[in-house]
C-alpha cells in the first residue's frame, strides 16, 4: 500500500518532468527551421485488480510525438518547389525584360539613328561627311547588337553557373538525407521510438532539396526514405546516393545540362524530366526565353545585314564601281554564316567542313518592275539534322518539331532562309545542331573596306537614261532601276523612235509592259502601242525603265552607265525604305516590329511568370500557415503547458510528502 | 484555428514586405514619371511604345527630308527667278534691236549688253550650291555642266542648228523620300531647263536658251549681216525660253507648295504620336499619389498592429 503511494507519486514526477523537458525543447526550438512541436503522450499504468476494485498504479509517458501531418508537409513542399522554379525563372527573365525596352540601351534608338544616317546620304550622296556619319551610326547599331547579345550571353553563362551550383547543392542534400536515413534506421531499431528531431531534419533537407528540384519520396518499412527525381530516377535509396552531375551537353557544348552518375558513366537527363525548383526554372528559362531572345536578336541582325547588303549590291559607289567591278564592295554589313555543331556522341567525327551552312540570298523584287523589297525567311528556331541509314537525313525545326527538309546523300538543301551544304554524309544516328542566327547579333559588323573608305557606300544606281538634246517628242524615259543579277554588259544602248510607232535598240530578250498591264517580249523592235495601251516599261538584262509620252520619229534615248553620277542617291533612298518595309520573317515584319514583338513576348512571359509567382507564393504561404497551425510552436501555449507540468510536478511532490507523513505517523504509534 | 507564434511573425513580415514592394514601385513611377517601368508592367503597351517611337522617328526623318527638299527647291526657285529676270531683259533688248532705223553701232551696243547677259546666264546655269555641287548637272554634280564653245571665227552662216553651249551633265533629277509613299525630285537638270526649251504649246523648239540668245547676238554685233527675220525668230525663241523657264519654275513652286502641306500634316501627325506616347507611357500623377497614400497607410497599419501583437506574450506576465 505505502509503496503504491510512493511509486504513483514518482511516476507522476517522471511524467511531469518529461512534460517540462518537452515544453522546454519546444520553447527553445520555436524558430528552428523545420522544427515540429512535440508533446508527451501520457497513459495510466496497468492497474492492480483487487477485491476492492482496480487500483490505479500511476502514470507513464508512452512516447513523445511530433505534431506532424505528412500531407500538410507534402503540400508545402509541392508549393515550395513551384515557387522556387518560378522565382529562378523570374529572377533571370526580369533582367532581359529591363534590358530590352530601356529607352536608352535597347535596339530601337540605334536602329532609328542608323536609318537617319542613311537618309542623310540619300539627301547628300556626294557628301563625304554624310557617308561617314552613316557608317558611324551603322557601327553604333552593330555595337548595340553586340552589347545586347553580350548581356544575353552573360545570362546564359549565369544559367550554366547556377545549374552547376544547384547540382552541387542537390548532391550535398542527397548525401545528407542518406546519412540521416541511416541514423533514423539505427535509432528506430534501437528502442522502437521515433527519432523526432532526426525526422524533422530529414523533412527539412527534403524541403531544401525541393527548392532545387522537384522530388518524390517513398518510405521504407525500416523508417528510411527513398528520393526520386524526374519520372522516377533514383537520387537516394536508403543510405545509397546516386549523384547528379552538371556536364556540357553532347548536342551543344556551350550549355551545361544535368546528368545522373550511373555505373555506365554519366547519363544526360532529358530536360523535360527536370521540373520544379531552381533547376527546373533555369532550364525552362533557357529553353523558352534565352534562346528566343538570342535568336530574335540574331534574326534581326542577320535580316538587316542580308537585305541591306542585297540592296547595297545593286548600287554604285562614289568611285563609279558597280557589282561588275572587282573593287566594288557589295556587302555593307558582315555576318557570320550559320553554325553547325556535331553531337559529341556521333559515331565518327566527320572532317571539318562536312556540314556547313550559309544564308539563302534574301527574296528579291522581281522583274519587270522590280517593285517591292528584299526580305528573308529566317526563323528564330534552331534545327536538328539527323542522319539515317545510307546517307538519308531529316532536318527538324526545334521550335515546333516540324520536319522542314529531308533527303539522301550529299548536296545543298534550302529551308527557312538557310542553305545547308552536306559535303560528307554522317553515319546512321549521327546528329548535328544547326543554329542559323545565334551568332549574328554578336558578330554583325561593317565591312572594313567601307569603314576605311566611305566613298565605297553604294548610294547611286548603276545606270541612267539620257534623251538626246535634239529630241522633239514628249516621250520620257526614267533613270532606270536594276534587279539582282543585272548586267550592264550591253550598255550603252540607244533607243530610237522609228516611223511606224516602234522603238529600236532594245537588246534580245526584252519585256515590254503596257499601260493596261499587258506584256510583250523580244527580240525585235518594241511597239509603242499594244492594242490601245501605251508602252509604260521596258525591261532587259535585269534593268528596267519606265516610259511615258510619245516620241517624235528619230528621237533617241541613251541608256548608259551612271558615270560620274555622284549626286545620285537613288540606291540610298531604297536603303532608307528598308526601315519601314517588311523585311523579316518572310516579309511579314519590319526590323522594328520584329524587335517590338520580342519585347512584347518577353514582357508577357515576365508578367505571366510574376503573376504565377505571386499566386503560387500565396499558395505556399497558405500551405505553410496550415502546416504551422498544426506543427509550429506557440509560445503562449508552451507557457501554459509549463505551468501545467510545473503544477503536476508540485502535486506529485506533495503526494510523496503526504506518503512520507503517513509513514511517519505509523512509525510514531509504535 | 490554432495559431503558432511563427505564423504571427510570418504574416506580419509578409504583409509589411508586400506593402513595401508596392510602395517601392509607385515611388519609382512617381520619380520617373513613367507608367511602364519595364515591359512586364504592360507588355503590349511597351511594344506599342517601340512601334510608335519608330513611327515618330520616321516621321521626324521625313520632316527633316522635307526641310532639306524645301531648302534645295528654294535655292533652285530663286536661281530660276534670276534666269527669268535675265530672259525678260533679253526680250526687251531683242525688241529694241528689232528696229530697222537702228545703225550698226547702236545694234552693237545692244549686242554687247546681250553678251553680258548671256555670260550671266551661263553662270546661273553653272550655279553651285553651298557644298560646291552644280545644281543643274543632274547626277554628275561635280562636273561643270555648261561650257560655251569658244569661237575663234564667227559662224560662216546663220543656222538654227548652230550650237554655242554644250551640256555635259545628265538627265538625272536627285530625289528624296518626303513621305513613306512619295519620292520628290529636289533638283532640275540643265537638259530640261536650258537645253530642251519647249514653246508655249509644249513643242520642243530644238534650240537651247543660250543658242537663241547667241543667234540674236550674232545678228546684231555685226558678225553676220543683220536680218529682220532672224531677229524675229530670235524674239520668238526667247519668248519660248521665258515661258519654258516659267513652266519649270511653276513646277518647282508646286513642289514647294506640296512640301508645305506635307510638313504641316507631318507636324500634326508628330503631335498625335507624342500624345499617343504620353498616353502609353506617362504616369497619371493623381492616381499614383492616391495609390502611394493608400499603400502608406496600409503599411503604417501593418507596422502598428505587428508591434502590438508581437508584444503579447504570456511569458511577460508570468
Amino acid at each position: 500500500m505505502s509503496t503504491g503511494i510512493f511509486s504513483i507519486g514518482v511516476s507522476g514526477l517522471g511524467a511531469a518532468q518529461l512534460g517540462l523537458l518537452t515544453t522546454e525543447h519546444n520553447v527553445v526550438n520555436a524558430s528552428t527551421p523545420g522544427y515540429t512541436r512535440q508533446r508527451t503522450v501520457q497513459a495510466t499504468n496497468i492497474a492492480i485488480n483487487t477485491g476492492a476494485g482496480a487500483i490505479g498504479q500511476g502514470v507513464h509517458v508512452q512516447t513523445i510525438e511530433r505534431m506532424y501531418d505528412k500531407f500538410l508537409t507534402a503540400q508545402v513542399n509541392t508549393a515550395q518547389t513551384q515557387v522556387s522554379e518560378l522565382d529562378a525563372y523570374y529572377s533571370q527573365i526580369k533582367q532581359i525584360d529591363s534590358m530590352l525596352a530601356d529607352p536608352n540601351s535597347g535596339l530601337s534608338p540605334a536602329l532609328q539613328n542608323f536609318f537617319s544616317g542613311v537618309q542623310q546620304v540619300a539627301s547628300n550622296p556626294s557628301s563625304l561627311p554624310a557617308r561617314q556619319s552613316m557608317i558611324s551610326s551603322a557601327q553604333t547599331l552593330a555595337t548595340r547588337f553586340h552589347s545586347l547579345d553580350t548581356r544575353v550571353q552573360e545570362l546564359a553563362d549565369q544559367v550554366n553557373g547556377r545549374i552547376t551550383g544547384a547540382v552541387t547543392e542537390i548532391n550535398t542534400f542527397a548525401s545528407q538525407i542518406a546519412d540521416v536515413n541511416q541514423r533514423i534506421v539505427l535509432s528506430e531499431s534501437g528502442n522502437g521510438q521515433p527519432p523526432n528531431d532526426l525526422m524533422d531534419l530529414r523533412d527539412q533537407l527534403l524541403s531544401e532539396l525541393n527548392k532545387l528540384i522537384k522530388v518524390t519520396t517513398t518510405t521504407n518499412s525500416d523508417g528510411s526514405t527513398n528520393v526520386f527525381v524526374g519520372s522516377g530516377q533514383q537520387l537516394v535509396i536508403g543510405s545509397q546516393v546516386m549523384e547528379m552531375a552538371a556536364i556540357p551537353s553532347k548536342a551543344d557544348s556551350s550549355r551545361v545540362v544535368v546528368g545522373l552518375k550511373t555505373v555506365g558513366g554519366i547519363q544526360e537527363l532529358p530536360e523535360s524530366l527536370i521540373n520544379g525548383g531552381e533547376l527546373g526554372g533555369l532550364i525552362d528559362f533557357r529553353n523558352e526565353s534565352l534562346d528566343a531572345v538570342t535568336n530574335e536578336l540574331g534574326r534581326d541582325a542577320a535580316s538587316l545585314a542580308l537585305t541591306f547588303n542585297a540592296q547595297h549590291g545593286l548600287g554604285q559607289d562614289l568611285l563609279g564601281n558597280i557589282s561588275a567591278n572587282a573593287s566594288f564592295v557589295g556587302g555593307f554589313f558582315t555576318v557570320p554564316d550559320p553554325k553547325v555543331i556535331p553531337n559529341a556522341s556521333n559515331s565518327t567525327a566527320l572532317p571539318v567542313g562536312s556540314l556547313t551552312a550559309t544564308f539563302t540570298a534574301p527574296t528579291a523584287p522581281t522583274p519587270p518592275s522590280y517593285s517591292g523589297n528584299f526580305y528573308t525567311n529566317l526563323t528564330t528556331s534552331n534545327y536538328q539534322v539527323q542522319f539515317g541509314a545510307a546517307g538519308a537525313y531529316t532536318v527538324t525545326r526545334l521550335n515546333d518539331n516540324q520536319t522542314v527538309a529531308s533527303g539522301t546523300g550529299a548536296g545543298v538543301i534550302a529551308f527557312d532562309g538557310v542553305d545547308l551544304n552536306i559535303a560528307v554524309v554522317g553515319a546512321s544516328g549521327d546528329k548535328f545542331v544547326l543554329k542559323p542566327v545565334s551568332e549574328a547579333g554578336r558578330n554583325i559588323d561593317i565591312d572594313s573596306r567601307i569603314v576605311s573608305d566611305p566613298r565605297l557606300v553604294a548610294a547611286a544606281a548603276p545606270l541612267r537614261a539620257t534623251p538626246s538634246q535634239t529630241n522633239t517628242g514628249s516621250m520620257t524615259v526614267s533613270q532606270g532601276i536594276v534587279g539582282v543579277g543585272y548586267s550592264v554588259a550591253g550598255l550603252p544602248i540607244t533607243l530610237t523612235a522609228l516611223a511606224g510607232g516602234t522603238l529600236s535598240g532594245a537588246p534580245g530578250a526584252w519585256t515590254a509592259v503596257y499601260s493596261d498591264g499587258t506584256t510583250n517580249s523580244g527580240p525585235g523592235n518594241v511597239a509603242l502601242l499594244n492594242g490601245g495601251a501605251t508602252l509604260s516599261k521596258i525591261s532587259f538584262s535585269g534593268l528596267s525603265f519606265d516610259i511615258a509620252g510619245t516620241p517624235a520619229t528619230g528621237d533617241t534615248f541613251s541608256l548608259q552607265r551612271n558615270t560620274s553620277g555622284v549626286q545620285d542617291g537613288r540606291n540610298a533612298v531604297l536603303f532608307a525604305k528598308l526601315q519601314t518595309q517588311n523585311t523579316v520573317a518572310g516579309g511579314t515584319a519590319t526590323f522594328q516590329s520584329a524587335y517590338a514583338r520580342l519585347v512584347a513576348d518577353n514582357g508577357i512571359r515576365t508578367r505571366e511568370t510574376k503573376v504565377k509567382l505571386d499566386a503560387q507564393g500565396a499558395v505556399l504561404d497558405q500551405a505553410q500557415a496550415t502546416r504551422d497551425s498544426l506543427s509550429a510552436v506557440n509560445l503562449d501555449e508552451e507557457a501554459a503547458n509549463m505551468l501545467r507540468f510545473q503544477q503536476a510536478y508540485q502535486a506529485s511532490s506533495k503526494i510523496l510528502e503526504i506518503g512520507s507523513k503517513l509513514f511517519d505517523t505509523i512509525l510514531s504509534i509504535s | 484555428m490554432r495559431v503558432s507564434t511563427s505564423m504571427i511573425f510570418n504574416s506580419g513580415t509578409i504583409g509589411m514586405q508586400g506593402r513595401q514592394s508596392d510602395l517601392y514601385k509607385v515611388q519609382n513611377q512617381l520619380s520617373t514619371g513613367r507608367k511602364i517601368l519595364s515591359p512586364e508592367d504592360d507588355p503590349i503597351g511597351a511594344s506599342e511604345v517601340l512601334q510608335v517611337t519608330q513611327s515618330k522617328g520616321v516621321n521626324k526623318q521625313f520632316l527633316d527630308n522635307q526641310a532639306n527638299a524645301q531648302s534645295q527647291l528654294t535655292y533652285l526657285e530663286s536661281t530660276l527667278g534670276s534666269v527669268g529676270d535675265a530672259l525678260l531683259r533679253v526680250g526687251e533688248l531683242a525688241k529694241q534691236g528689232d528696229n530697222a532705223s537702228l545703225n550698226a553701232a547702236q545694234r552693237g551696243m545692244i549686242a554687247a549688253e546681250l553678251k553680258g547677259i548671256q555670260s550671266n546666264l551661263v553662270g546661273l546655269a553653272n550655279t553651285q550650291d553651298g557644298t560646291g555641287q552644280y545644281i543643274f548637272a543632274g547626277y554628275k554634280s561635280t562636273t561643270k555642266p555648261f561650257t560655251p564653245i569658244t569661237q575663234t571665227t564667227p559662224p560662216a552662216t546663220y543656222s538654227l542648228g548652230n550650237t554655242y553651249v554644250t551640256y555635259s551633265g545628265d538627265a538625272g533629277k536627285p530625289t528624296l523620300s518626303v513621305t513613306s509613299s512619295k519620292d520628290m525630285e529636289v533638283a532640275e537638270n540643265g537638259l530640261d531647263v536650258f537645253m530642251q526649251v519647249k514653246d508655249a504649246s509644249g513643242n520642243v523648239t530644238g534650240r537651247s536658251l543660250f543658242d537663241s540668245i547667241q543667234n540674236l547676238i550674232n545678228n546684231m554685233d555685226g558678225s553676220l549681216p543683220y536680218s529682220a527675220a532672224t531677229q524675229a525668230q530670235g524674239l520668238a525663241d526667247v519668248s519660248s525660253a521665258l515661258t519654258h523657264t516659267l513652266t519649270v519654275r511653276a513646277s518647282v513652286g508646286a513642289r514647294q507648295n506640296s512640301l508645305d502641306g506635307l510638313t504641316s500634316a507631318g507636324e500634326d501627325v508628330s503631335f498625335l504620336y507624342d500624345s499617343r506616347l504620353s498616353e502609353l507611357q506617362d504616369l497619371d500623377y493623381t492616381e499614383a499619389v492616391s495609390r502611394f497614400t493608400n499603400y502608406k497607410s496600409q503599411l503604417e497599419a501593418a507596422q502598428l498592429t505587428f508591434k502590438q501583437i508581437s508584444q503579447l506574450s504570456l511569458f511577460n506576465i508570468l
